[in-house]
């Protein structure tokens, strides 16, 4: 039955719905398949063939009436009614209402994310999502590549709210790996330069840029306010898991999320874990997971290279014949954590079940492990 | 071999217990493990450092047998775990490229060989046709790993829905040609960077008009379709032995891992066509897709540059002829989402293929 609203209402087959359309037996019958591609399910089924003109205009411009009347189809509109309930009810299309979240250019900008939004998160509209992420903030701890690249592909993603911590300056080796150095800011503080270009990307973009070194003396409270949403460490000196350690104890009890990326020396495509109460193991119970795994491991490296090069001396950060490195590596790393990040901060935590998880990509194999953080026996704080 | 000088990497890490040697590339990530009976192992390998030759190693461990020591370190320079010391590498690789250069002492033999890798990236000739969610990624990455040389196609302008997902764009490049705009940002990192500009589109007579030499070309552009811009890209290649990759990360093949062709040694295009087709085939008779207008096909940028970032991994190995390392060959590659996992469906080179077969089109 058709309800008198229904014909002043805006319909659209949903972008991530594929419709085939396969001839019968009869002229006037036609069998559709719908395929949801992210999903793979289908759902066929067969109507009047004059029906088709209606679904090809379900793209939520116009209403159902003024589909009616511009593709001058006569035909019973109860039936026209029965069929936009059924499909409302199998999820292939939906109402479109006016949006409220986010304003129209916004919209635009974002438009094939929010969509992907709408398959990410079934349940919630796509630009709901995209409106959410828009309001959280952020700290990203340490501006390197792998900083510099998540910040970077976040604020395209639309998180607009970032502070910005590092205490060093671009050098010239930089070039090869940080998304935002150039010939013409080397030698500046890297929270200044990558701050003008997450800017450069959205000029409303909020950006606060710290130029300090966290040490285990640091005070967090300066960096790190109750309104974050989520830390990201990616400084790996002295070693990540040091810094990990006293930010995840501080950010355990304020209920603010960490996250562990990775892509830093001898892992140089990973991408590591959120630690966050009530859904992962405490940093604690991380940190011993490693030391556990690595007890019985204990190997020696060569750092005596020979490579000696007078301007060098100076250079602590070379390393012939050590870590090597490459933009599309770091691509790699914070791009996982960005799929892991935006999963966080949209509450979208069941849909992913690597959360507890370090990622480790082997680029020899093309082959993605991951390896499972565990709460430790008789943990006081997560166990 | 007595007067060679060899290096143990430092990257590389070491455990000898109970007569094992386990040894680890920390940046490939790879492990193995061989039978040594020799106590002093470590100290052994640990002194070759770059600058004595194997005959001053010998002379401190003289219990060791010399044959038995060549064919160990043929056997770990094949591992590359050593690394022939034959040349000084230059003074601006060390302070400006060091991370590159140990990126490439992992696929390479000798100093020599680095040297002469990043040589051959910073002399050849990339084309990456379409500059969206993948093309202006895989650019900016592999500019920044040396190459200098890239002929860019793209006939569309910025828009303000593009910078969600696409690099090296910003809201004051809006309306400006792509080509532009990522010629001018490319250049500001290495100014000494040529860039050939293209402002057309992809049709059956493009490479009538750009017949230029190419070590490698890859497709990022998905219209009107992937099928059919890789297929006039495949086709010059094969004909001209150009090795090419499908970028993947296209609209509605958002996962996908592109495949990388070095015609007439992996599978081709046609390869992949023909034994998808078997699968799809049963599925999909006599049906046709539904015309809709303003389809907003759903994108997201991490996904895209998953397929970026390995592109551009297998293209320097391919401008520094390293084919043997090449690994996103020879199957059909795909990013899950969910499982956050590789899963890879292998498809060979086909000998009956209508291309690259035995009495191909392209032999």
């Amino acid at each position: 039955m058709l309800a008198f609203f229904m014909l002043n209402n805006k319909y659209k087959v949903k972008d991530s719905v594929d419709v085939y359309t396969f001839s019968t037996d009869s002229v006037d019958c036609t069998r559709v398949q719908f395929y949801k591609i992210n999903t793979r399910e289908k759902l066929t089924i067969e109507i009047d063939s004059s029906f088709l003109n209606i679904l090809s205009s379900l793209d939520g411009s116009l209403s159902l009436q003024e589909i009616l009347i511009k593709n001058e189809i006569l035909v019973d509109i109860t039936e026209v009614g029965n069929l936009i309930d059924y499909l409302l009810g199998k999820d292939v299309i939906k109402i479109i209402n006016s949006p409220t979240y986010i304003c129209c250019s916004e919209i635009n900008r974002y438009s094939r994310q929010i969509s992907y939004f709408d398959d990410l998160i079934p349940e919630q509209e796509g630009e709901l999502s995209q409106y959410k992420l828009m309001q959280k903030k952020i700290v990203i701890i340490g501006c390197g590549s792998v900083g510099g690249t998540i910040a970077s592909q976040l604020v395209r993603a639309g998180v607009l709210n970032i502070t910005l911590v590092d205490h060093k300056h671009i050098n010239e080796s930089n070039l090869v790996r940080h998304i935002y150095a150039n010939k013409n800011n080397i030698n500046t503080y890297k929270v200044d330069a990558l701050s003008e270009h997450l800017k450069k990307i959205n000029v409303k973009a909020n950006i606060t840029e710290i130029k300090s070194k966290i040490t285990p003396s640091s005070n967090l409270d300066e960096l790190v306010n109750d309104s974050v949403d989520l830390v990201v460490n990616t400084a790996d000196e002295p070693y990540i898991g040091h810094i990990s350690v006293k930010l995840g104890r501080y950010l355990w009890d304020k209920s603010i999320g960490l996250y562990v990326a990775g892509g830093f020396d001898a892992h140089l495509m990973s991408s590591g874990e959120l630690i966050y109460k009530g859904i992962t193991p405490c940093i604690d119970c991380c940190s011993n997971t490693f030391r556990y795994a690595l007890k019985d491991w204990k190997p020696k490296y060569n750092y005596n290279s020979g490579i000696k090069s007078s301007s060098l001396t100076a250079r602590t950060d070379v390393l012939i014949g050590g870590a090597g490195g490459t933009f599309a590596q770091t691509l790699y790393s914070s791009s996982l954590a960005c799929m892991n990040i935006i999963d966080f901060l949209l509450g979208n935590l069941n849909g992913n079940n690597k959360v507890n998880k370090r990622g480790e990509f082997l680029t020899e194999r093309c082959e993605q492990t991951w390896f499972e953080m565990k709460k430790q026996k008789g943990c006081s704080i997560c166990g | 071999m007595v007067d060679d000088i060899y290096r143990l990497k430092s990257s590389i890490a070491l455990v000898y217990d109970d007569n094992i040697l386990d040894v680890f590339l920390s940046n490939l990530r790879e492990q193995f493990k061989i039978r040594v009976e020799y106590e002093e192992i470590l100290d052994l390998l640990f002194s070759f450092d770059g600058e004595k030759t194997v005959n001053d190693v010998l002379k401190v461990y003289r219990n060791i047998d010399g044959d038995d020591l060549f064919d160990l370190i043929s056997f770990l320079i094949k591992k590359n775990v050593l690394i022939k010391v034959d040349c000084e590498y230059p003074e601006s690789f060390l302070s400006e490229q060091y991370r590159l250069v140990n990126f490439f002492e992992d696929y390479c033999s000798s100093t020599s060989d680095v040297i002469a890798s990043l040589k051959l990236i910073s002399t050849s000739n990339v084309m990456i046709v379409g500059l969206g969610a993948v093309g202006t990624w895989i650019s900016e990455s592999l500019i920044r790993s040396g190459l200098k040389n890239i002929t860019l196609v793209d006939d569309d302008t910025v828009e303000f829905s593009n910078l969600h997902r696409q690099g090296m764009f910003f809201e004051e490049d809006i309306d400006k040609f792509k080509v532009d705009v990522l010629s001018e940002n490319l250049c500001s990192v290495f100014p000494d960077v040529k860039i050939n500009k293209i402002k057309d589109k992809l049709t059956s007579e493009f490479f009538s008009k750009y017949n230029d030499t190419y070590d490698l070309i890859i497709n990022c552009a998905d219209k009107p379709s992937v099928d059919e811009t890789t297929r006039i890209i495949a086709k010059f290649c094969m004909k001209n032995k150009i090795p090419h990759i499908v970028g993947g990360g296209y609209n509605l093949h958002l996962t996908l891992i592109g495949q990388t062709v070095i015609p007439n040694r992996t599978a081709c295009v046609m390869c992949f066509e023909k034994h998808l087709q078997k699968i799809n085939d049963a599925d999909l008779n006599g049906v046709k897709k539904l015309t809709r207008k303003n389809r907003r096909i759903g994108s997201f940028s991490p996904l895209s540059t998953i397929a970026a970032s390995l592109a551009t991994i297998d293209a320097l190995k391919i401008v520094s002829g390293k084919y043997d390392r090449i690994s996103n060959c020879n199957a059909r590659i795909e990013f899950n989402v969910r499982e956050r996992d590789i899963d890879k469906h292998l498809v060979e080179k086909n000998d009956d293929c209508e291309w690259c077969g035995n009495n191909g089109l392209y032999k």
